[in-house]
């Protein structure tokens, strides 16, 4: 039960926040409700099966959490602001030239 | 009766946290003293004489006069923070020590993960660095903590990977398996199979306690010690205490995981017969202590790392390093010893 | 008995700890309070009987993910992330899907009857734990290494996509 409140906390705050490094935490926080949820039946059904699941995707998310991080420095560095709302593009603006990029 | 018994299990353990921290504190107190006397004597010079005889008094003099210093928080601080930091690095250093054990009989806390935890300790305090260098509300302040917790971060790595040889060595996480294995095994110690993995060991442990040779972070010589500048009074005391604290951690760790703890190898009891009737206590002490020496010896004798000399030692040299010891390792186990 | 009461006290600690987090108005702030969150998940999972987890979840998360979030935030100064945050009003279009996924956890768990379930084997230690990985769960570590090869050639590219820019 703890598992589903901490699972919906992070969505609530993945919804409400507008810092996209408070969208970054709240997913880990959904990814943490996961791990507990896991744990929380392999204990109850005594099988050992759900702690290795919590131990193998731990590490892998380690990872993944490192590199969103680097993607969202160097989008700091580009863009100096972290605000959701002024990320609706998906590709550079061209001064002078075309769309397709010739110039 | 069940409340019984769990009452005197409680006393129990209150009773070994007492003895355990009794003992570890006047011992990482007087290592103050010790290291300012030896360091003295290495450089021709005698340490402080002043104080009671031979100078014995001096950590009592050095509390009295830290307890009584005036407390400064700066203006720009977060108030909070500053003054909890302190007590963040401390707690996670005494609490490493409730895991390691004193003799067979000994222990505080008998988890089946015991290494981890201490992994984890350290871990931890590293929060307590960080903390206190950017609460302090100084650029140098910030600079500094964040060097430092790059360094002790980076550290464990190789710390965990050379660990992580002695623990396949030995099949189990816990430090009171690791030395009966010692005892049992044909080397004697873990040291003489894995020497690679001591050295790396060696190196990690003077890196994770922040000190010499890489004591970059609180060099009185550059930016203007660190994390600890706007410190003053106990709170300065308690960062200092936790370092030596952690010395003695660190070097209990040593002695356990690679020179047998309390045990002596085989070969040098058939050699030596008159060396069975030494006490377990006194076998460990002699070695611990000559650990905390070697850590106050290094001190005095090399010269400091730079920061990115530093870094580029651990990610090129220490991990490549370490994970050639765990594979020498994992055959000689395929082996059968 | 004892274990439902530590369970619903750490509730509450979780809900508690959740409302600070949504109080705080420094960034920084709301990642320490984040941080006190990871290590009671660490605890709980001391409930849970999977000591190992714990250590894991301390030495992973609180020990260097968090770490490197505040790296990030204190290196970078404060005053470009005051971001207004949504009103409550246009909460409720939003929340739909989370109430409907509730609804239907509800009615799985007291319309469906759930069987017993008879693990095929149990382990109780470490090692037992390490052998069984090993033995019967390759598929696993492969799937592990297969995933964690991405990572790194993104990190490359990252690196020598910046450095070719400059």
């Amino acid at each position: 039960m703890i598992a589903s409140i901490i699972i919906l906390s992070g969505f609530y705050l993945l919804f409400t926040k507008k810092n996209l490094l408070l969208a970054i935490l709240a997913l880990e926080i959904v990814f943490n409700g996961i791990n507990l949820m896991f744990a929380t039946v392999s204990f109850y059904y005594g099988d050992l099966t759900g702690q290795m699941i919590v131990l193998l995707s731990l590490s892998v998310a380690a990872a993944s959490f490192a590199i969103g991080l680097i993607l969202v420095l160097n989008y700091y560095r580009l863009k100096r602001s972290l605000n959701i709302e002024e990320m609706t593009e998906l590709r550079e603006r061209i001064e002078d030239g075309d769309r397709d990029g010739n110039n | 009766m069940v409340s019984n018994d769990l009452f005197l299990e409680i006393l129990l353990i209150i009773i070994k946290i007492a003895v355990v921290l009794g003992i570890a504190l006047f011992h990482a107190a007087y290592t103050v003293y010790a290291e300012r006397k030896i360091i003295g004597r290495m450089q021709a010079r005698l340490g402080p004489t002043e104080v009671g005889p031979y100078g014995l008094l001096q950590p009592i003099a050095d509390l009295l006069k830290l307890l009584t210093k005036e407390d400064i928080v700066p203006v720009k601080a977060e108030r909070l923070i500053f003054l909890v930091a302190p007590l963040i690095v401390l707690t996670f250093a005494i609490v490493n020590l409730s895991v390691i054990p004193f003799h067979p009989s000994f222990i505080i806390a008998d988890v089946n993960i015991g290494v981890l935890l201490i992994l984890a300790g350290a871990s931890l305090a590293v929060y307590g660095i960080i903390l206190g260098g950017w609460s302090s509300g100084s650029k140098y302040s910030l600079l500094g903590g964040l060097r430092s917790a790059a360094q002790v971060l980076s550290y464990e790595i190789p710390l965990g990977l050379s660990l992580a040889g002695v623990i396949l060595a030995a099949e189990s996480f816990k430090l009171s398996d690791i030395v009966n294995h010692q005892a049992q095994s044909l080397f004697g110690m873990n040291v003489i199979p894995q020497i690679l993995g001591f050295i790396v060991f060696l190196i990690c442990a003077f890196a994770e306690t922040n000190r010499a040779p890489f004591d970059l972070p609180e060099a009185e010589s550059e930016l203007v010690a660190g994390y600890i500048t706007e410190y003053s009074g106990f709170r300065m005391g308690m960062f200092y205490l936790a370092e030596y604290l952690s010395i003695y951690v660190m070097s209990l760790l040593i002695v356990h995981c690679y020179f047998g703890g309390w045990t002596l190898p085989n070969w040098l009891l058939t050699i030596i017969p008159p060396l069975k009737y030494v006490p377990a206590q006194l076998i460990l002490l002699i070695k611990v202590y000559f650990f905390v020496f070697l850590f106050i010896w290094v001190r005095a004798t090399f010269p400091r790392y730079r920061f990115d000399q530093l870094m580029s030692m651990c990610w090129k040299i220490l991990i490549p390093v370490s994970l050639l010891n765990f594979l020498i390792v994992a055959f000689l186990k395929r082996a059968g010893f | 008995m004892a274990r439902a009461l530590f369970m619903s006290i750490f509730l509450l600690m979780f809900i508690a700890l959740f409302l600070l987090l949504l109080r705080q108005k420094k960034v920084v702030y709301q990642f320490l309070v984040y941080l006190g969150m990871m290590v009671l998940l660490g605890i709980v999972y001391l409930f849970l009987g999977s000591e190992f987890l714990m250590a894991f979840q301390i030495i992973v998360y609180a020990g260097a993910i968090l770490v490197m979030f505040l790296f990030f935030l204190y290196l970078y100064p404060e005053e470009e992330f005051k971001i207004q945050d949504m009103k409550n009003s246009s909460l409720i279009k939003i929340l739909m899907p989370s109430l409907l996924f509730v609804i239907i956890l509800i009615l799985i768990l007291f319309a469906f009857d759930v069987r017993e379930y008879e693990p095929s084997v149990s382990v109780y230690s470490v090692r037992e734990l390490a052998k069984l990985i090993y033995n019967q769960y390759p598929l696993a570590i492969f799937l592990l290494a297969f995933i964690l090869t991405y990572p790194m050639i993104a990190i490359y590219l990252l690196m020598k996509g910046s450095g070719s820019d400059d």
